[in-house]
């Protein structure tokens, strides 16, 4: 294979072998953040080392990638993620979710529901779900040890006392097989109901801190929440102004100079497919 | 005189970093799906009593950093193998083994002696290599847990009771535990430290 002299996948095998142990690792302790080594892994900046260095470890030329960005496949990050894969492991590459083998996502889960065999990699910007409560380290590893998360309760708590409700409504926490909390990276909490008994496999990858934490398939992922204020995701009066779906995570885009708005879907394969299958309707 | 020479050691995989590609996605498979027998493509030639699928597994994810602690029977040969190809260290003990391969499920190491990881490190647990004599889709264990919709069951022949034991007792101490594969033929079964065997709910 002509992978234009590169190691495959760009990782040197043993710096793959130590993401790969660790992978395996994150995904015998569910939602459990495993550090891995400090061997510097030279990746181009810009992008979000994290998703990169999983996908890089797990990817083999049968797979076939999508990279979505905010829902989007044709962001130039998402374009440079793609043609980063398609040149240094010679995988083929795709936008529509239901022929992936591996989906890589930053700030979105595809609308589509995914199906076993699949495997799903979040880049992750921040990995502990306590640490803008509690800034050092040695304690959220002991806070995790202990299943002590009490403070999550109290800060979601705060928040209700003040707007009278959750106000979170990105990087939502979680508890995963109801022991380790979660950060699910920067996904709406529109998102977070997906994440619960997926048949795919979710794997998660922060690069500058050097953490990967896994939720395997059928693996049960709880929102926080209170008795008296149950999880709710968020909802739109308005459906998708280019396919009029009313069950997707919508963008509001200007449309003019004017100001003028409209909503449409996040996911652009979901929009796409949906404007295709109404335009077949409409010739019918 | 255990001297390794090159003229003696058996292959390992054709294609290293392909083969170990395709390795690792099938353990990956098999411990996201326990219960799920997986069928290993690439298979390297080990000495025996070292089978091919406890080898390729060792190839695709021992190396340097990784002690590795060998049963009796796959001492001498084995070790050999597994140093040329991979440079892991042999374990002075099983408790200070990252990998604890095992030639023979009927005769298995004390487990309650291996790595279980601490509460600020879980993942610092050892992984156990078992090669067993079968394993078929079908009644025998019933298991549960992440990774599982439902249940599923799966017979192993050859492996000592005392496993199934160990494996229930491994639960108990979640999130520390080891974390296993089976090993026959061509075939992985994976059993991360979340199974849970059906019996103990009853
Ligand atoms: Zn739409």
């Amino acid at each position: 294979m002509n992978t234009g002299g590169y190691n495959f996948a760009y990782l040197d095998e043993q710096t793959k072998r130590m993401l790969r142990r660790t992978i395996l690792k994150a995904v015998a302790i569910p939602g459990y953040q495993v550090p891995f080594g400090d061997r510097e892994m030279p990746m181009p900046h810009g992008w979000g080392t994290g998703g990169i260095q999983v996908t890089a470890a797990i990817i083999g030329p049968d797979d076939v990638l999508k990279v979505i960005d905010q829902g989007a496949d044709d962001t130039t990050n998402a374009v440079s993620i793609r043609k980063f894969f398609a040149k240094t492991a010679g995988v083929a590459t795709t936008t529509r979710t239901e022929d992936a083998t591996i989906v890589q996502t930053r700030h979105r889960i595809p609308e589509k529901p995914l199906h076993e065999g699949q495997i799903l990699v979040y880049q992750v910007p921040i990995p502990e779900p306590l640490r803008w409560l509690e800034p050092r380290e040695t304690e959220t590893r002991k806070m995790h040890a202990l299943s002590e998360y009490g403070i999550m309760h109290v800060r979601l708590y705060e928040d209700i006392a003040t707007h009278g409700r959750i106000a979170t409504s990105y990087d939502y926490p979680v508890q995963v097989n109801d022991r380790y909390m979660m950060r699910p990276s920067p996904i709406p909490k529109f998102d977070n109901p997906k994440m619960d008994m997926n048949p795919a496999l979710q794997l998660f990858g922060a690069g500058r801190e050097k953490r990967i934490y896994a939720v395997p398939p059928y693996t049960k992922v709880k929102s926080l929440d209170f008795d008296d204020y149950p999880f709710e995701v968020q909802s739109w009066d308005q459906s998708c102004a280019l396919c009029g779906a009313g069950d997707s995570f919508l963008d509001e885009i200007i449309t003019s100079d004017r100001g003028d708005r409209m909503f449409v879907c996040s996911d652009s394969d979901y929009c796409q497919d949906r404007q295709a299958a109404r335009s077949k309707e409409a010739a019918e | 005189m255990n001297q390794i020479t090159l003229q003696n050691l058996a292959p390992g995989f054709q294609d290293p970093q392909l083969d170990s590609q395709l390795v690792f996605r099938t353990a990956l498979q098999a411990l996201a799906r326990p219960g799920q027998i997986q069928t290993l493509d690439r298979l390297p030639e080990p000495p025996a009593p070292l089978g091919a699928a406890a080898a390729a597994l060792a190839l695709a994810l021992c190396d340097l950093e990784t002690p590795v602690a060998l049963s009796e029977d796959l001492r001498g040969a084995t070790f050999d193998y597994l140093a040329f190809h991979t440079g892991a260290p042999l374990a002075a003990t099983v408790g200070a083994a990252s990998f604890v391969l095992v030639g023979n499920g009927n005769h298995l190491p004390d487990l309650s002696a291996i790595d279980f990881g601490d509460a600020e490190d879980p993942e610092r647990a050892a992984t156990l290599i078992i090669q067993v004599e079968h394993l078929e889709a079908g009644p025998g264990q019933r298991l549960r847990g992440p990774g599982i919709s439902g249940h599923i069951d799966v017979r192993v022949d050859g492996i000592a009771d005392a496993f199934w034991d160990a494996l229930k007792l491994n639960r108990k101490r979640f999130p520390l535990g080891f974390d296993t594969f089976l090993v026959t033929g061509r075939s992985v079964l994976g059993l991360p430290r979340t199974v849970i065997l059906d019996a103990e709910e009853a």
